[in-house]
C-alpha cells in the first residue's frame, strides 16, 4: 500500500453516544471520528441522522469489528455487502478490520479471537482479503489484536505472520499500540524487538488507550487513560512511520470530553502533529 | 479435518462451559467427540486450561458489560443478582449477528421472568425496561402492556436510590412507533388500588 498516498487525518476519537453532544461543541478540537461499522449496518431513522450529522462535521473512518477476516469456513457474504454499502455511503480515506476471528461454524463468539500463526492460516486470511477487496475499493488497513490465549502449533511469530500477510495482502496497518504493550507484558516479551519486525512503512494508523489490572493479567479494556508505556511507544513509532492518523479508543469509563481531548492534545506531541486538518478535507457523503 | 474444524472446536470451548471442563480433562477424547483428527486433537491438547478458561470468562464478562448497558434500571433494582443470574443464564444462550447485545439483552429479560426466586414487581420492571428497548428497533411498534405493579413509583425510586417492595397496584404502558419515526411514543399510566370499605 502506498500510504503516503493517503490523507493524513491528524488525531481523532473513536466515536462513542456518551459525549455525542459535547462532541458537536468541539469540532475544531478532534481531527477525526473513527465509527464501529457495526453500529450503522441497520440503519434506524435516528442512526441515519447520527451519521449525516457525524458525517457533516469529521472525516469517518468506519472500524469493523464483526467481518472475521481469519474464518476458515470464509465470510459471511450477507454482512459483507452491508458493511460495502455503507463504505459507500460514508466514503472514507480507510477502513479497518482485525486480525482475528469472531465466528466458526455458527457460533459466534462475541469478541475477537486470536490465530494460529500458521502458513495455512495466512492463506486463509488472504483469500478472505482478496473476497473483501472484490466488494469494498475503499483501502483495508489490518488491526492487531490482544490475546488471552496462545494457539498451539504456531509456525511462525504474530509479527512476522503480521508482516507476512500485511505485505502479500497489500493491506496498511492500523497498529494498536496499546495491544503490543499489553500483550508484551502478559506474554512477557521486548515490544521494541516485536516492533521492528513489522513493516513500519505500512502502518497508517495508531489506536491508543488504557487497560487495567485483572489478577496477574493486562485487560484490554479500553477503561483507563493513555499509561506512559504507550506514550512512549507513540513516539518511537511515530519516528519510523508515515502516520495518517491516531484514534484514541476509550470504550469504558469515559471521562467528560475534555480529559479525552487532552489526551489527544498530547498524542499530536508525540506525533508532532501541528494542526487539525478534517475540516479542509471532508468526503462527500452520498 | 484442518483449520475450519479447529476453529469451530475452538469457537465451541470458547462458549461452552461444561465442553471445557471436559476437555481440560480429557482433550483427547473431547476431540474425539468433535470429530477432529488424531493431528488436529494434538494441536489443540496443549491449548492451557487456564488460558481458556480466562478468556471464556473474558467474553461471558463482556456480554455481561453490554447487557447492563441495555437494561439499566433493571441492573440497579436487581442489585448482584444481575450479574450472578446472567453469568448462569449465559451458559444457556448465545447471541449473533449485528446486534447480539440486543438479542442478548431481550433473551436474559425473558430467563429473568422465569426465574421463581424474583420478586413480581421486579419481574414487571425487567419486562417494561425490555418493551423499552424493543422500540428503538427498525420498525413500526405498536404494544399495550399491563403490569400488576405500580411502574411509575419504582422509576421515581429507582432514581432516588430508595426502593422499597411496597408496588401493589397496576400500571398500563403503551408504546407507538411509526414506520420511519425517530422517537417512539410511550405513555405508562399506574394506579393504586383503593381499599374496600
Amino acid at each position: 500500500m502506498d500510504v503516503s498516498a493517503l490523507p493524513k487525518l491528524g488525531v481523532g476519537l473513536g466515536f462513542r453516544d456518551q459525549f455525542r453532544g459535547e462532541l458537536f461543541l468541539n469540532v475544531a478540537k478532534v481531527d477525526f471520528l473513527e465509527i464501529i461499522s457495526d453500529h450503522y449496518l441497520d440503519l434506524t431513522p435516528f442512526k441515519m441522522r447520527e451519521l449525516m450529522e457525524l458525517a457533516a462535521s469529521f472525516t469517518l473512518v468506519p472500524h469493523g469489528i464483526n467481518l472475521s477476516l481469519g474464518s476458515a469456513e470464509g465470510l459471511d457474504l450477507k454482512y459483507l455487502e452491508r458493511l460495502a454499502a455503507l463504505i459507500d455511503k460514508i466514503n472514507p480515506p480507510w477502513w479497518s478490520e482485525h486480525i482475528c476471528f469472531t465466528q466458526a461454524g455458527g457460533v459466534d463468539i462475541g469478541h475477537l479471537s486470536p490465530l494460529p500463526f500458521t502458513y495455512e492460516m495466512l492463506e486463509v486470511l488472504l483469500e478472505n482479503i482478496a473476497t473483501v477487496q472484490r466488494y469494498i475499493k475503499t483501502p483495508l488497513i489490518l488491526e492487531n489484536i490482544t490475546y488471552m490465549l496462545t494457539i498451539p502449533g504456531a509456525e511462525m511469530n504474530e509479527a512476522e505472520f503480521i508482516s507476512q500477510l500485511v505485505r502479500r495482502s497489500g493491506c496498511g496497518l492500523l497498529l494498536d499500540i496499546t495491544n503490543l504493550y499489553i500483550n508484551s507484558v502478559n506474554h512477557g516479551y521486548d515490544m521494541m524487538s516485536w516492533l521492528a519486525q513489522l513493516p513500519l512503512d505500512q502502518v497508517v494508523q495508531l489506536h491508543f488507550v488504557g487497560g487495567h489490572w485483572h489478577s496477574d493479567m493486562l485487560i484490554d479494556s479500553h477503561a483507563q487513560a493513555t499509561p506512559p508505556e504507550v506514550w512512549e511507544l507513540m513516539a518511537e513509532v511515530a519516528q519510523h512511520t508515515q502516520l495518517r492518523g491516531a484514534i484514541l479508543e476509550r470504550d469504558e469509563n469515559i471521562p467528560a470530553l475534555p480529559v479525552l481531548l487532552a489526551e489527544l492534545a498530547q498524542a499530536r506531541q508525540v506525533i508532532g502533529y501541528t494542526a487539525t486538518t478534517s475540516s479542509t478535507s471532508l468526503p462527500e457523503v452520498s | 479435518m484442518g483449520l475450519k474444524e479447529v476453529q469451530e472446536t475452538l469457537a465451541t470451548l470458547y462458549t461452552n462451559s461444561s465442553l471445557r471442563a471436559e476437555f481440560a480433562a480429557n482433550p483427547q477424547a473431547v476431540g474425539a467427540k468433535l470429530g477432529l483428527s488424531s493431528k488436529d486433537i494434538a494441536q489443540l491438547a496443549p491449548l492451557a486450561a487456564k488460558q481458556l478458561e480466562n478468556f471464556a470468562n473474558s467474553l461471558k464478562a463482556k456480554r455481561l458489560n453490554e447487557v447492563s448497558k441495555q437494561l439499566t434500571l433493571s441492573e440497579q433494582a436487581l442489585g448482584k443478582q444481575f450479574a450472578e443470574l446472567f453469568l448462569v443464564f449465559a451458559d444457556t444462550y448465545l447471541p449473533h449477528g449485528i446486534k447480539k447485545h440486543y438479542h442478548d439483552a431481550q433473551a436474559f429479560a425473558q430467563y429473568l421472568q422465569q426465574v421463581p426466586t424474583l420478586t413480581p414487581w421486579l419481574k414487571d420492571l425487567v419486562c417494561y425496561e425490555a418493551l423499552n428497548l424493543q422500540t428503538n428497533e427498525n420498525k413500526p411498534f405498536l404494544r399495550v402492556k399491563f403490569f400488576n405493579c405500580l411502574i411509575q413509583p419504582i422509576l421515581r425510586d429507582l432514581h432516588n436510590k430508595q426502593l422499597s417492595n411496597n408496588y401493589r397496584g397496576m400500571s398500563i404502558g403503551v408504546w407507538l412507533k411509526w414506520p420511519g419515526q425517530e422517537q417512539p411514543r410511550h405513555w405508562l399510566l399506574s394506579f393504586t388500588q383503593k381499599k374496600k370499605r
